[in-house]
């Protein structure tokens, strides 16, 4: 697989890992992960542990608890997601051509103007469809 | 590597006039449906169909905007490697007249149809136009990016048209079928693609026909591997046996405008694709893919008219035949793959799809527009006993009938005859005797159950209901679609010369 | 592919299958959405390992940061996760699929060991720059016409969802 040109080349005679770069990626990773489960680990380690029947049942401020845990989501969560993922792709877009704006011009411009603008088109179908309300 | 240059872009455009005025219209539905729409509820439908009118009198226009004076065949938008992205021919003129043609009856189904009219007409309408805008990219298209995003544009706003009664119990079976069956479909499909791009190194229809045209070792297995599975997916989306079972359900659970739109238009753009691909970039090696097609289309034929033969539901019967009339289809791509180089049976087989397309979309459009015609109390009149007596109720109406489902089986003197005769003998020229002979045996059965609706028709008594009050869209729908159906049968020259435009297809 | 990023590979390859299998065979539905964001973090991971650094992102912050909320959302509104009430429906249907796999996965182990893909070069890899600049110079100049086209696919989308969801609420 060619290294495409002008990205950081790993020096082989230093004996460098092609994924260096990555190394504080790893870190972040371990600790990441290590930090909840240590501190997991060790709380499990020293608390006692004795349950009975009142407290493990559900806790709802004190009172029994009436109704279950798990109550209907209104449909407005789901409208909002939805909306957010096809925002969020058009945003995808936009990074690569943010970044090379100054080589793609002009054209660059208006061929982007005209992909936003149809999802304009698309927000204000929303907006006014009450797609963004009361949630 | 070509350089790009963008007054070159900017020229292609105008090869792109009606793809252009679909988007547009499109987006101005949407923005009077969100402004303004209660002008909508009056206007829209008439409005789509002038739309569809002038988009199809731009697509005639091109065939005649050619160097030679003929046919326009040039590529536009080229790639890196210099392949164009967007070809106009006379292949893509003739489907993309298919697909305003079953959409123009969509909409003229759905005009004055209460689960499409009202408050969410313009979002149908919407739907209906994204999605021709979708398919004109499959019959344009020469990049496999480019028909990739034509087809999941097409096939998500079918999910959509099919989902759109919500509250309907079998609407939303249908369509959460259909989507994700179409959604495994589409994931498979991209896989074969990738696994031809890794084969021959290019995602331009062009440029695999070029790098398969080169050598004939190396990444054999890949291709074919990636060819079956591009087949599996294009398979499911053109209702092809094993990948049919989506159909009846969906067809059943959608309006029946939407229904038409699946069975012509969606049908159509699924079939352009698959004759694009494989013609202009596997076409060298027919002798490779024709026994998988040869298994389809049999398999198809079979199951589709057996399965028909037990249904009540005359949409779901309707789906199976279409499910036939697949197969039947997949007989004309046969013999383009299996011509080895001989272009007059090539040209035979391309336009015997094209051919077969457009009748076919006239009488099936035409049987959905009956079923359309039927509704009573709030309920679809789609089983078989809504149809009995209705020559009492509205002659005309079931003399047309009449005429579509002889077409549909292929009686003569109508134009079905005519579509099976070419599609026939492009199987017969390519020596697949045994293959037409399986599709005759097919029409014959297929007879059947046509039949069944037919004496339902004419022969059963009705309740002895009052004459049926017809939408002037709905009766226009039928008319059109009998007069045809009928003219083609008696005279099809016309529609032969129209048909024969689909060969020209550039650069293969 | 250089020999040294095999075990990178092969290690986040194994996460990826840990969690696909994980995914299927969860009866709690949300369970199976969090092991499906940890195959999409190895994919990801395995995008930077072919240097494709923008598409490792892209991965992340649309699918797992994007899609996955969705996929939680529409759990959460279709049903509650109840203990007990799932059942593990195995059979003929893990039997099918895992043989169809296996197919599968001899056939493309076949012809990988067999036979060399054609496109080891990659025409945009002439171009200047990472992986983000050679994106957006190929994007915005070749696929113009297939991009512009996503955001009538993307506005499709819209519409189906409001348009739906609308009519499904009353609202």
């Amino acid at each position: 697989m060619p290294i495409p040109a002008g990205s950081h080349e790993p020096d082989p005679d230093t004996g460098e890992h092609e994924m260096a770069a990555y190394f504080p990626v790893l870190l972040f990773l371990l600790v990441g992960l290590s930090f909840p489960i240590i501190t997991l680990f060790i709380a499990w380690l020293v608390r006692p542990n004795r349950p009975n029947d009142v407290k493990s049942s559900v806790y709802e401020c004190g009172i029994e608890p009436e109704t279950p845990a798990w109550t209907r989501v209104s449909v407005r969560f789901y409208i909002i997601a939805v909306l957010f993922v096809i925002f969020d792709v058009e945003t995808i877009f936009l990074f690569p051509w943010a970044v090379k704006y100054g080589v793609l011009g002009l054209f660059g411009f208006i061929e982007m103007s005209i992909f936003l603008l149809i999802l304009v088109v698309g927000y204000i179908y929303a907006w006014r469809k009450g797609a963004l309300q009361w949630a | 590597m070509a350089g790009f240059d963008p007054a070159v872009f900017i020229e292609n455009l105008a090869w792109m006039k009606p793809e252009l005025l679909l988007a547009g219209f499109g987006l101005l539905l949407l923005l009077a449906s969100a402004t303004v729409p209660v002008a909508i509820r009056q206007v829209g439908g008439w409005l789509t169909l002038a739309v569809l009118a002038v988009a199809a009198f731009l697509v005639t226009a091109q065939l005649s905007a050619g160097s030679g004076g003929t046919v326009a065949s040039t590529g536009a938008f080229p790639d890196i490697a210099g392949n164009p992205a967007f070809v106009v021919d006379g292949f893509a003129v003739v489907f993309k007249l298919i697909f305003l043609l079953g959409a123009a009856f969509t909409v003229l189904m759905s005009m004055k149809y209460p689960d499409t009219d009202g408050e969410d007409s313009a979002e149908f309408l919407a739907l209906v136009v994204f999605s021709v805008f979708g398919m004109m990219f499959l019959a344009s298209g020469t990049g496999l990016i480019t028909i990739y995003i034509g087809l999941e544009t097409m096939a998500l706003a079918g999910y959509l048209l099919v989902g759109f009664r919500v509250q309907e119990k079998r609407a939303n079976e249908g369509a959460v079928k259909y989507f994700v069956l179409g959604a495994l479909a589409s994931g498979i499909l991209l896989y074969g693609i990738s696994l031809v791009y890794g084969a021959t190194g290019s995602i331009n229809l062009y440029g695999i026909a070029a790098s398969l045209a080169g050598d004939d070792s190396g990444a054999a297995g890949f291709l074919g591997l990636g060819v079956v599975l591009m087949l599996v997916g294009i398979g499911f989306k053109v209702a092809a046996v094993p990948f049919h079972m989506w159909a009846p359900d969906a067809y059943e659970g959608a309006t029946t405008p939407a229904t038409s739109f699946l069975a012509t238009a969606a049908k159509a753009g699924a079939f352009a694709m698959l004759l694009r691909v494989f013609v202009t970039a596997f076409g060298d090696r027919g002798a490779d893919w024709a026994p998988l097609m040869i298994l389809l289309a049999a398999a198809s034929m079979t199951v589709g008219n057996i399965a028909a033969l037990r249904q009540d539901n005359v949409k779901r019967m309707l789906a199976f035949s279409s499910v036939g009339h697949a197969g039947y289809v997949l007989m004309g791509l046969i013999a383009v793959g299996l011509s080895g180089g001989d272009a007059a049976i090539r040209a035979r087989g391309l336009l015997s799809v094209a051919l077969y397309l457009f009748i076919y979309t006239f009488a099936t459009a035409g049987a959905f527009a009956l079923v359309a015609l039927l509704r009573k109390n709030g309920q679809p009149g789609e089983m078989l006993d809504d149809f009995n007596g209705l020559v009492k109720r509205h002659p005309v109406a079931s003399v047309c009938m009449l005429l579509f489902l002889l077409s549909l089986a292929g009686i003569p003197c109508t134009a079905g005859f005519i579509g099976k005769w070419w599609l026939f003998g492009a199987a017969i020229k390519v020596n697949l005797v045994w293959l037409a002979v399986v599709a005759v045996l097919n029409s014959v059965v297929s007879l059947y159950y046509y039949a069944r609706v037919m004496v339902a028709i004419f022969i059963r008594d009705g309740d002895g209901e009052s004459k049926i009050q017809v939408p002037l869209p709905l009766s226009a729908a039928i008319g059109a679609a009998g007069l045809f159906t009928l003219v083609i049968g008696v005279y099809p020259q016309p529609f032969i010369r129209l048909a024969r435009y689909a060969v020209l297809m550039m650069g293969a | 592919m250089t020999e040294v990023s095999l075990p990178l590979f092969l290690v986040f390859a194994a996460v990826g299958v840990f969690g696909a299998v994980m995914m299927v065979t969860r009866t709690q539905p949300v369970h199976s959405a969090l092991y499906l964001v940890l195959t999409l973090f190895s994919v990801a991971a395995i995008y930077v390992l072919l240097h494709a650094e923008f598409l490792a992102v892209v991965q992340i912050l649309v699918y797992a940061g994007g899609i996955m909320v969705l996929f939680l959302f529409v759990i959460f509104l279709v049903r509650p996760p109840v203990p007990g009430e799932a059942r593990w429906h195995g059979g003929r249907h893990v039997l099918l699929s895992a043989g169809l796999a296996v197919i599968l996965a001899c056939a493309l182990g076949w012809h990988f060991l067999e036979s060399a893909p054609a496109a080891a070069g990659n025409p945009s890899a002439l171009l200047e720059g990472g992986n983000m600049e050679q994106v957006s110079m190929t994007l915005f100049r070749y696929y113009i016409l297939p991009f512009e086209t996503v955001s009538i696919l993307l506005l499709v989308s819209m519409i189906g969802a409001i348009a739906l969801a609308r009519k499904g609420e009353g609202v």
